[in-house]
């Protein structure tokens, strides 16, 4: 790779970051450590602006150290990618697993690996990848999806003849393109089927219901025996969570028997929600039936999310067992992410 | 849950109510609608928790009495209803923006016997399948359990 094509590599790489929401203080500045002067830069903007400016003669070996930084934030994003801010569906004992591994072991090749552009044209799934962490198998797909991103503009960003001084706020909707990395996973040592839907937090519900949707649409072109529309009940998990004493209760949405629905967030200065003063005041002198929870768990090189979102109807169903098929997890290794699925399922 | 400590008020109801002959009281069906509202009646007897039991949904009763196959969970809500243990009432939730609202038991009934279902929100016809999606049933304790749980159990 040229100098100006690794110039480009990277920018791209890092636009995919600024798209996920990634933070360049916290996240970014890290791996851009001990890199001319690329770590003290505050905004994306000028960062893209600074490395596309670099010129290969004003240092030596610039162009193998630019080679070094781009294998370290591709490294980073490719793990990033598989565990990170993702929609789940979890689906056990389904006879179709076998046939399933067998199809998409018959797509991979060696020396797959993803496709870290920040466009193309990924209608459909593709493969791209294959992963394996211990008895997981971890196929990976690219897909780019779009969203409507509003945003306010300046009055003095029109045209003149445009420029009216009596509009008190301008706003403009763009559509914005993100590729994002869903996966399969297959379990053999549980024959757990995972479906995973890319940058939960970037996208509605609705969406991700959709990208898990289209995840089994795929599959069930592959086999005989269909993928079911609805995955383990994790419903079950919520009130298991809140009542749990490790990690941090961050969003709380319960119940109360007298009709009232709760929202709790802990925002800044505590931080488990469970030991504000107004909630412990509040469960000493009421049942709550907790129906959406949020829990951070502070592991020592990162921090593991997870959200299990039911919803007052849920709680409302008539044979006493609500049901919820989609859960969210978002951390950085394999490790904690299958940890945080095998505890949100095991009571399914 | 102990249920020695609470007399047996609602079960000699609940035979009384379905005038069961101690033949019939030996049938493992009733056997185990006994069992079922012993549990419940001694739970609330004996729990320590604070409420007042104006909005109780299927998951809280469930929760006390399970496990119970669904057909069976269904009588014996009715069974509770009978016995003046629970009121009913009804909600409506719309499915999209997750909003709530009540909706009175006559204004259901009226859908339902003239099969014309109509959107609690949006006031426009929409189908059964719709309609029973939307509209849920919660409970509350009346007035007269409520007292009875505040007698001295022991």
């Amino acid at each position: 790779m040229n100098f100006d094509d690794l110039k480009t590599n990277i920018v791209n790489l890092l636009k995919i970051y600024r798209g996920r929401g990634i933070s360049l203080r916290n996240e970014i500045h890290p791996l851009l450590s001990g890199f001319t002067f690329l770590d003290r830069i505050h905004t994306w903007s000028s960062l893209f602006v600074h490395i596309s400016e670099l010129e290969e003669d004003v240092e030596t070996d610039l162009l193998t150290k630019l080679g070094e930084l781009y294998k370290k934030i591709q490294t980073d994003f490719n793990q990033r990618v598989l565990f990170e801010d993702k929609y789940l569906s979890v689906y056990k004992g389904l006879p179709c697993y076998d046939q399933l591994k067998q199809h998409l072991e018959s797509l991979v090749e060696d020396d797959q690996t993803l496709d870290l552009s920040r466009n193309g044209d990924f209608k459909d799934h593709i493969f791209q990848a294959k992963k394996k962490v211990e008895q997981k198998h971890i196929y990976q797909f690219k897909i780019i999806r779009t969203f409507i991103l509003k945003e306010n503009i300046r009055v003095d960003a029109l045209k003149s003849e445009y420029v009216n001084e009596e509009y008190e706020k301008l706003v403009a909707y763009k559509e914005v393109r993100l590729p994002c990395f869903d996966s399969i996973i297959l379990d053999d040592d549980t024959q757990e089927i995972i479906l995973c839907a890319d940058l939960s937090s970037q996208f509605h519900e609705e969406n991700l219901r959709g990208a898990l949707a289209k995840l089994r649409l795929y599959l069930n072109q592959l086999v005989v025996e269909h993928i079911p529309d609805t995955g383990c009940n994790v419903f079950p998990a919520i009130e298991r969570l809140y009542y749990e004493t490790i990690g941090n209760v961050k969003n709380l949405s319960f119940k109360t028997d007298d009709g009232i629905s709760h929202n709790e967030s802990s925002r800044v200065g505590i931080e488990d929600l469970r030991s504000g003063e107004y909630h412990k005041g509040g469960i000493a002198n009421a049942t709550i039936e907790p129906y959406n929870i949020t829990k951070e768990y502070n592991l020592e090189l990162y921090k593991v999310l997870v959200t299990v979102k039911g919803s007052w109807h849920a709680l409302a169903i008539n044979s006493g067992i609500p049901n919820l098929n989609n859960f969210y997890v978002s951390t950085k290794d394999h490790g904690s992410f299958f940890k945080a699925i095998e505890e949100i399922v095991k009571t399914s | 849950m102990n249920s020695e400590a609470v007399d047996s008020l609602y079960i000699t109801k609940f035979i009384e109510s379905n005038g069961l002959s101690n033949e019939e009281l030996s049938e493992r069906y009733y056997q185990e609608m006994i069992s079922w509202l012993d549990k419940f009646v001694s739970y609330f007897s004996c729990t320590k928790e604070t409420s007042s039991y104006k909005h109780i949904t299927y998951k809280r009763i469930y929760e006390v009495i399970k496990p119970i196959e669904n057909a069976e969970f269904k009588i014996f809500i009715n069974n509770l209803l009978i016995l003046n243990i629970l009121d009913d009432h009804f909600q409506a939730c719309d499915l999209y923006s997750e909003d709530i609202i009540p909706v009175e038991k006559e204004w259901i009934n009226h859908c339902i016997l003239s099969q014309s279902y109509v959107n609690p929100f949006t006031e426009e016809s929409i189908s059964k399948e719709e309609f029973s999606k939307m509209i849920s049933r919660y409970f509350s304790f009346t007035d007269e359990f409520k007292e009875y749980l505040k007698h001295d159990h022991s």
